[in-house]
């Protein structure tokens, strides 16, 4: 049987014909061809991390700088302070007779207490310090090189005296900028939505279009970054303002539309949206100390998408897909507990945990927020003072 | 000198294609240069798996396990013929394997039926585009789509054919005629 020109036409037109793949092929090529890696679980990395953390929060805690306030005599100079604030003006403005009562009472209270811990202080030859107050003869000022070694005790025993909680933070209006990471769980509980998955529509935009081919989609941890500032307004009472960028990413197996003939496209797709947030939130301090602070806050934060994203792994090239255009702002609700550490005199470290609820996300593009609305989350950061 | 020895045979010969430049590096491991061979094949493979199995799915597993050999045995490639044309045979023995795995060839002589028909030499193909050609070749039956490709596509002869899949040459030639009439029935169709 001779070839025909049948066969030549068909020979020809098929030659370099080319027909795009799906990225999941060469997933399963690379995972047959590269060399065995040992994996490292995730728990190693958390247990690591954690541990580095708790080093880092203990080299802190051990190591803070020294300030005068920590021995006797700045707490007398604290006490001082105090007093000067709540008193009347005519009466600060003489302050002796109340320093001299102060200062006695204080002695009095030191008294009692190196009583009680006689290793702890030492009675210096000559100090300045003692110069300075005025009861030096009965109160003896302990000087932090003579506290034994390794031991807080007499650090926090005198953090107890200046340990005045809410009213000693009342001062000024000042403003603090903050810089700060935040995460959020990527899973869903209790709060999910549940029931049957029902495969989106493809959302078509100029005959192309992605949709989600099966339920199972692993969400990435939500990561977000900000800066803002916090106004202390009144006393316990700050309001803070506010840029974040968030990032939500996902990775499902989903189909992708073009206008080609060969439309159709089953594959990994990376989903990642990327979101522009102005949150807005009430502080009030429910404990605070030279070092510590504990508050709580409620605020709101509006977020708008910047661009959501999908990259359709394909070969020969991957292929980018955004779907940016009628999607209203974000808004959500959050309230949580938070702690603050200022390791020193102008800088603080804190940790604000809370809960964040998450409002209209049906009109929103699919995400973890859309899955579990009331969401986790923990943003850690810096705050300086001015 | 045994280094510059050891390099001299790793040079690519002048007039490579761009795959066939990668192959040290392939041969070597790097995964880099592993991904831009398999991206500078897999469409072209892709069409070739499409056109055996006729079915993305299908296709795609085939096209997966023919890289996977491509990349095994690479240094069984001795650079005599180009490394497409190599590379292209790995494919077409994968897909065959898998179409007698899942005995999707069932080839029997059934030659009176096909001498009865006749083919037209008219060529119709000139008016249609190969995504269109490959799927027609898809909708034809496994028996007559595989004799269709290897004798029309791939250049192999009847004795080659009745070799691979079990056969007889007459059986090969009667597959391959009626592989051509409903082709060239489905293309008229089409207009």
């Amino acid at each position: 049987m001779k070839e025909t020109d049948f066969d030549i036409s068909v020979r020809n037109l098929l030659q370099d014909a080319e027909v795009p793949v799906s990225g999941k092929v060469w997933k399963g090529v690379s995972a047959a061809i590269a060399p065995k890696r040992v994996v490292i679980p995730f728990w190693a990395y958390a247990l690591a991390g954690a541990a580095a953390a708790a080093a880092i929060a203990l080299g802190v805690f051990l190591f803070r700088p020294e300030s005068p306030a920590t021995i006797y005599p700045g707490a007398i100079a604290l006490e001082e302070t105090e007093i000067r604030t709540e008193m009347p003006e005519a009466e600060v403005a003489t302050p002796t007779p109340i320093l001299r009562q102060i200062a006695s009472s204080s002695a009095a209270k030191r008294t009692a207490y190196l009583e009680e811990e006689e290793t702890v202080s030492v009675m210096p030859e000559e100090s300045p310090v003692q110069e300075e107050t005025f009861v030096k003869k009965e109160v003896p000022a302990p000087v932090r090189a003579n506290v034994p070694s390794g031991s807080r005790v007499s650090d926090d025993n005198a953090a107890f005296n200046q340990l005045a909680f809410s009213e000693a933070r009342q001062h000024q209006p000042s403003i603090a900028f903050n810089a700060s990471a935040d995460i959020q769980n990527n899973s869903r509980g209790a709060f999910s939505r549940s029931g049957k998955f029902i495969p989106r529509a493809p959302q078509a935009v100029n005959g192309e279009g992605i949709y989600n081919a099966f339920p199972e989609v692993a969400f990435g941890l939500p990561f977000a970054v900000g800066a803002g500032a916090t106004y202390n307004f009144a006393g316990r009472w700050s309001v803070g303002v506010g840029l974040r960028y968030t990032m939500l990413s996902r990775t499902f197996v989903g189909d992708y539309y073009d206008s080609d003939e060969f439309p159709y496209l089953q594959t990994d797709i990376d989903n990642s949206q990327h979101w522009l947030g102005v949150p807005i939130n009430l502080y009030f301090d429910v404990l605070s100390s030279k070092y510590w602070n504990f508050h709580t806050f409620i605020g709101g934060t509006a977020e708008f998408l910047l661009d959501n994203d999908f990259l359709v792994h394909a070969s020969p090239k991957d292929i980018h897909y955004h779907q940016n255009s009628g999607y209203p702002p974000q808004f959500s609700l959050g309230a949580g507990l938070g702690i603050e550490f200022r390791f020193m005199d102008n800088v603080g470290i804190y940790l604000d945990p809370s809960l964040r609820y998450y409002l209209g996300t049906s009109r929103q593009p699919r995400s973890i927020r859309t899955v579990q609305p009331l969401r986790m989350d923990v943003e850690a950061g810096l705050r300086f003072y001015f | 000198m045994h280094l510059i020895t050891w390099a001299r045979v790793e040079e690519p010969p002048a007039g490579a294609s761009s795959a066939e430049r990668l192959l040290p590096a392939c041969r070597d491991g790097d995964h880099k240069a592993q991904k831009r061979l398999y991206d500078a094949l897999a469409p072209k493979m892709m069409a070739v798996c499409l056109r055996y199995m006729g079915n993305r799915e299908d296709a795609e597993d085939v096209l997966q396990e023919g890289f996977v050999s491509v990349f095994t045995k690479l240094d069984s490639y001795t650079g005599s013929g180009s490394f497409e044309g190599w590379a292209r045979k790995i494919f077409v023995n994968t897909a065959l394997m898998h179409l007698r795995k899942t005995d999707a060839l069932g080839l029997s002589d059934d030659i009176d039926q096909a001498r009865s028909l006749h083919t037209e030499e008219a060529s119709a193909v000139q008016n249609i585009g190969y995504k269109e050609l490959l799927k027609l070749i898809a909708a034809l039956p496994p028996d007559a789509r595989t004799v269709f490709n290897m004798y029309v596509v791939e250049g192999y002869s009847h004795k080659d054919i009745a070799d691979q899949l079990g056969c007889t040459e007459a059986t090969s030639r009667s597959k391959l005629q009626r592989a051509r009439i409903r082709l060239q029935e489905m293309i008229r169709e089409m207009k």
